[in-house]
């Protein structure tokens, strides 16, 4: 992000100084003016008041007159000075001031320097990658020390998201591989020629337990994903996520006999296609999960100049305004929208965490005859340029 | 056809090695990564299932590949992202299955990555199911 011009640190010091020294300059310049004119005061008194003395003929002798002074030519000489201390002194002055503005501005550029390249690269740091580091050559000065601290914070932070990530990959191994194991075992069992009526139901009822259980993992993971930094950025269209989730979801629709209408626009932003389709479809899901039979789901996608949106809104149970915050809550669900434990819990963290890793948020209103519409804003950001 | 199956979870090698003879496969298993070199030197397996985790199973697969036995590996593994899947397939791997699986799909696979049997003539001289 570019300075502005009146916020400039740079043009804010090339004006400051370009002022100090006009000041300075002037207050030299009067103080000259002063004392030329006392001199000269006082010089062309002694030249111009002096006795008049005149030869008198009559007796012969040099008569003193009386003092004479010429006051025509000492004003005319006084003028002249003024004149031309203060015009052309004035005009030495200003381009005096002028050449040391523009050296001022010179000079600032070349002492900001430095700060401008630690302002480009936590620019490119931002949000993207942490491997970057300032390595701000030269001596040792305020604006090194400076960009030398900035470095070893990052290498601190790079560690701690290296930290989770490892964690992260690490947990994602742990938890998926015992449930891994047990649906194996399941599958097999089941597929056993001689298993039993009862043996099938109990396999089906814990297959149905585990893919609760892979379902909820992938939901934390995906949550911890999307609160560390988004690092895949691609072009991606909300719509066209939007139209496979609404795909995904039609069958439960039908089911639930959940009317989907759909209205979406070309929405294209830069961000994780992984992330944001997770996104999507944790939207559709819901609006279709918490609904009553015979409801409406509507989903429109719309593109601004700086923004994207995605807005979901569905029929169903009251919901106050002050329950609002909790649905966002990890693992908090509203008892009276829920008739079963079939999602996670973690639907719309995992909404509002992808859309605040994209740099956006996600906003919800209830309806007031039931049901609720969530509001998904994203910058649009580089896809607004290309 | 024949498959080796190695994982480090010696149930899961068990139970994979259960539900592919059930499906009519002949199926050795070994329970440590390190004995899968000699037994496939041995020439008589089409498919390796590899079941251990990330690094240890992509160095292995590298192994295998340059030893040139040409039994196909499937790498059975958690994959935690698209990066882990890709490595996967770099080190040689000829198809990847993430776990957790459906059964149902991994037999497929295995089915998908052995010598195509040709349906008319019943005497190929593979080692047919």
């Amino acid at each position: 992000m570019k300075a502005s011009w009146h916020g400039s640190l740079r043009v804010r010091h090339t004006l400051m100084f370009g002022l100090m020294f006009l000041l300075a300059g002037s207050v030299v310049l009067g103080g000259v003016m002063i004392l030329v004119q006392n001199s000269m005061d006082y010089s062309l008194a002694v030249v111009f008041a002096r006795k008049m003395e005149k030869y008198s003929p009559a007796d012969n002798v040099w008569v003193s007159d009386a003092i004479a002074t010429d006051e025509v030519s000492r004003q005319i000489i006084m003028d002249s000075m003024r004149e031309n201390v203060l015009f052309k002194g004035g005009l030495t002055l200003l381009g005096a001031s002028l050449a040391a503005t523009a050296g001022a501005w010179w000079l600032s550029g070349r002492l900001l320097r430095p700060l401008n390249t630690i302002t480009e690269t936590a620019h490119r740091i931002a949000g993207r990658t942490l491997h970057k580091r300032i390595e701000l050559a030269g001596p040792h000065s305020e604006v090194k020390s400076l960009a030398d601290s900035f470095d070893s914070m990052l290498d601190r932070l790079d560690e701690a998201f290296a930290g989770q990530g490892r964690f992260i990959a690490n947990a994602a191994h742990e938890l998926k591989t015992p449930i891994a194991l047990s649906r194996t075992l399941l599958d097999v069992a089941m597929a056993r020629p001689d298993s039993t009526p009862q043996l099938q139901r109990l396999g089906e009822n814990l297959l149905a337990v585990n893919l609760r259980h892979e379902r909820l993992i992938d939901s934390l993971l995906t949550l911890a994903r999307a609160e560390d930094a988004v690092t895949d950025r691609r072009p991606v269209d909300l719509a066209q996520l939007a139209e496979y989730a609404l795909d995904v979801t039609a069958k439960a629709a039908v089911d639930q006999q959940v009317q989907v209408q759909a209205q979406l626009a070309a929405a294209t932003v830069v961000g994780d296609p992984l992330l944001l389709e997770q996104l999507i479809r944790n939207l559709v899901d819901n609006a279709v999960r918490y609904n009553h039979r015979d409801g409406f789901v509507w989903v429109q996608t719309l593109e601004e100049a700086r923004q994207a949106e995605i807005i979901v809104t569905n029929t169903g149970a009251l919901i106050s305004p002050h329950e609002v915050p909790a649905l966002f809550e990890p693992f908090r669900r509203l008892t009276d929208r829920v008739g079963s434990a079939r999602g996670s819990g973690l639907g719309l963290s995992i909404v509002r965490a992808v859309a605040q890793a994209h740099g956006g948020d996600a906003l919800a209103i209830p309806r007031p005859d039931g049901g609720l519409s969530v509001r998904v804003i994203l910058p649009r950001g580089e896809a607004a340029r290309a | 056809m024949r498959v080796l199956v190695v994982d480090d979870e010696d149930l899961m090698a068990a139970a994979i090695a259960e539900g592919l003879r059930q499906e009519s496969f002949a199926v050795d298993v070994v329970g440590d990564g390190a004995q899968v070199p000699a037994e496939l030197a041995e020439g008589c397996h089409d498919v390796l299932i590899l079941g251990l985790p990330r690094a240890h199973g992509d160095e292995l697969c590298r192994r295998i590949v340059a030893a040139g036995t040409g039994a196909r590996v499937l790498m059975l593994t958690v994959f935690v992202s698209e990066a882990d899947r890709l490595a996967a397939l770099a080190a040689g791997a000829d198809d990847c299955l993430a776990k957790p699986f459906v059964f149902a799909e991994l037999v497929a696979r295995v089915r998908a990555l052995g010598p195509r049997l040709v349906e008319t003539g019943a005497t190929t001289g593979h080692r047919s199911p």
